[in-house]
């Protein structure tokens, strides 16, 4: 099973609401077995701690190096992370 | 058996898992998921009161040795450090509102044109705590205690996000989606200073800021270093006798002063780590509900979600506040007034924020301006709301967030003045004013271009927030 963590700022709000759009997104893939969801906060992640990371743009200069990292243009556009989950899933 | 089960339904843990449980039952989740979540509940509750525990500790010798040092009383602004040393002090009370709120907050959303559901839940348990920190420093009890909160805390959960809404759909470019952050007030005054002053300024995002900036969003180290700052000045200013004799049982006077600075920091921490834990399921729940059961039901969503577009403006914003903040502290020392030192994470969320609204109507102008406004509000709000907070007047830390102000300043005083029945009078006669303005809110949707470029609804959307809060 494969981890997929979204990391904001203190990890309370806006990575959760990402966290659960994802969990709505794998369950459409009919992926969610095959993944687990998690979300943190920048100061507490590691790149250890998933497979693939999620953070919004305004973030991504101030997390370390992950391999695999999905960098988001909108926190709630549903279509652009349905988009960019699936090709980097598939 | 009769004590055992008085001292079960007092105890506020058991009290945070027994609703929990309920909603994970109600919500027919399995039996491992319904075990699971309400363990997880109450833990995460139980560690923001241990986070509280060593918050009140930490800033126990703060505010001895700024009140030494200086002469007048030091309060920082750490929305985690204050709701969770309210937690503690009144875990259930805050708990019990912070549902019935979320209710009052479904209810409005379903019955009146106003469809904002709040699921930030870290920020309506702030708010839940603020309300009741204030209720009881007004000696309030019973179901009117109950009552005034679920109501104030429900009409905020809509409020807050309806203000902004026509800021944040120009932001976001997006009408599904609200802005649900308690700083709610400040941002709508930044958007509307940046339209009256902004004019022709151009976007931050077409500034140059240093990437080493970045750093910035790291919390545990701003808070770490900003709170080892003030303690080391805090320290320097009553000199190592008074502080080697009172407080630090001989150890050397600046150790001690990083030591409870770094302390500070770990109890911040730990209530985030807590506040998580405790909100894992009830987000989900509440969106839950959102989604099946308000048709057009618009979350009101944590503010971050309106910074990626606008990465700069959130740098500018947070400077601007910090640098109100601090000019804001410079008059209360000169005015010898209860000093509000700026706290780094709230100058950063709701300053950022402030920033971005800003933009959105002035640009960089309208950054620098709305943040600088933040800086000042959050300053300036704890002076006004601070004597009505009871157990929490001597806490030495408070709450920043600039709705969070409005309700204290307002609760406080209707309170006080008016009494518990009179507030909830008036709280009950803004929601019949919710449920009658449909006609208004129609004329609003189908005029929005008048509504953008109108500037006496401005004025008028302005006095009607002051007459709600």
């Amino acid at each position: 099973m494969k981890r997929i963590m979204t990391v904001c700022g203190t990890g309370l709000g806006s990575s959760f609401l990402v966290e659960m759009n994802i969990q709505k997104i794998l369950r459409e893939l009919g992926k969610e077995q095959e993944f687990e969801t998690c979300h943190s906060s920048v100061y507490e992640m590691s790149a250890m701690d998933a497979d693939y990371f999620i953070v919004a743009n305004d973030l991504k200069d101030s997390i370390p190096p992950v391999e695999h990292l999905i960098v988001l243009e909108s926190l709630i556009d549903e279509d652009e992370l349905r988009e960019k989950l699936t090709t980097f899933l598939s | 058996m009769l004590k055992m089960l008085r001292d079960l339904v007092l105890e506020p843990s058991i009290v945070v898992g027994g609703i929990v449980f309920l909603g994970l039952v109600l919500q027919r989740k399995s039996l491992e998921a319904t075990v699971k979540g309400t363990l997880k509940s109450v833990i995460g509750f139980m560690v923001i009161r241990i986070g509280g525990n060593i918050i009140t500790e930490s800033v126990e010798p703060f505010g001895r040795m700024f009140q030494y040092g200086f002469h007048v009383s030091g309060v920082i602004l750490s929305v985690e450090g204050a709701a969770g040393i309210a937690v503690g002090k009144f875990g259930m009370e805050i708990s019990v509102v912070m549902l019935l709120g979320m209710t009052v907050n479904l209810i409005l959303a379903r019955i009146t044109r106003f469809r904002y559901v709040f699921v930030t839940g870290h920020q309506t348990l702030f708010m839940a705590g603020m309300i009741v920190v204030c209720m009881k420093g007004a000696g309030i009890s019973g179901w009117i205690f109950y009552a005034i909160g679920a109501l104030a805390l429900g009409i905020l959960m809509v409020f807050s996000p309806a203000i902004l809404q026509k800021y944040t759909r120009q932001i976001c470019k997006n009408d599904s989606v609200a802005l649900g952050h308690f700083g709610g007030s400040a941002y709508f005054l930044s958007a509307w200073l940046g339209g009256i002053y902004g004019e022709n300024s151009k976007s931050t995002e077409e500034m140059h800021i240093p990437k080493k900036l970045a750093f910035l969003r790291d919390s545990s180290v701003t808070v770490s270093i900003t709170m080892i700052a003030m303690y080391v000045v805090a320290a320097l200013a009553c000199g190592s006798e008074f502080v080697e004799q009172n407080l630090s049982e001989g150890k050397d006077y600046l150790v001690y002063a990083i030591v409870q600075g770094l302390t500070f920091a770990v109890g911040f921490t730990v209530v985030i780590t807590g506040v998580r834990w405790f909100i894992n399921e009830i987000v989900p729940a509440v969106k839950g509900i959102a989604d099946n059961w308000i048709p057009n039901a618009k979350p009101a969503v944590d503010s971050p979600v309106v910074f990626p577009y606008a990465p700069n403006a959130l740098i500018v914003g947070f400077i601007s506040s910090f640098l109100g903040g601090l000019i804001s502290l410079g008059i209360m020392i000169a005015c010898n007034l209860t000093v509000i030192l700026p706290g780094v994470v709230p100058h950063f969320f709701c300053g950022a924020t402030a920033g971005v609204y800003g933009n959105s109507t002035g640009g960089r102008r309208g950054a620098i301006l709305g943040g600088f406004l933040n800086g000042v509000l959050i300053s300036f709000l704890p002076v006004i709301f601070l004597p009505h907070l009871g157990e929490l007047v001597n806490a030495s830390v408070t709450f920043p967030d600039a709705d969070m102000g409005f309700a204290g300043v307002f609760l406080g005083d209707w309170l006080n003045r008016i009494g518990s029945y009179g507030t909830l009078t008036i709280l009950i006669g803004i929601v019949i004013i919710m449920i009658l303005i449909p006609e208004m809110m129609d004329d609003m949707e189908e005029n929005q271009d008048e509504w953008f470029t109108f500037d006496t609804d401005e004025i008028l959307k302005e006095s009607k927030m002051t007459n709600k809060k």
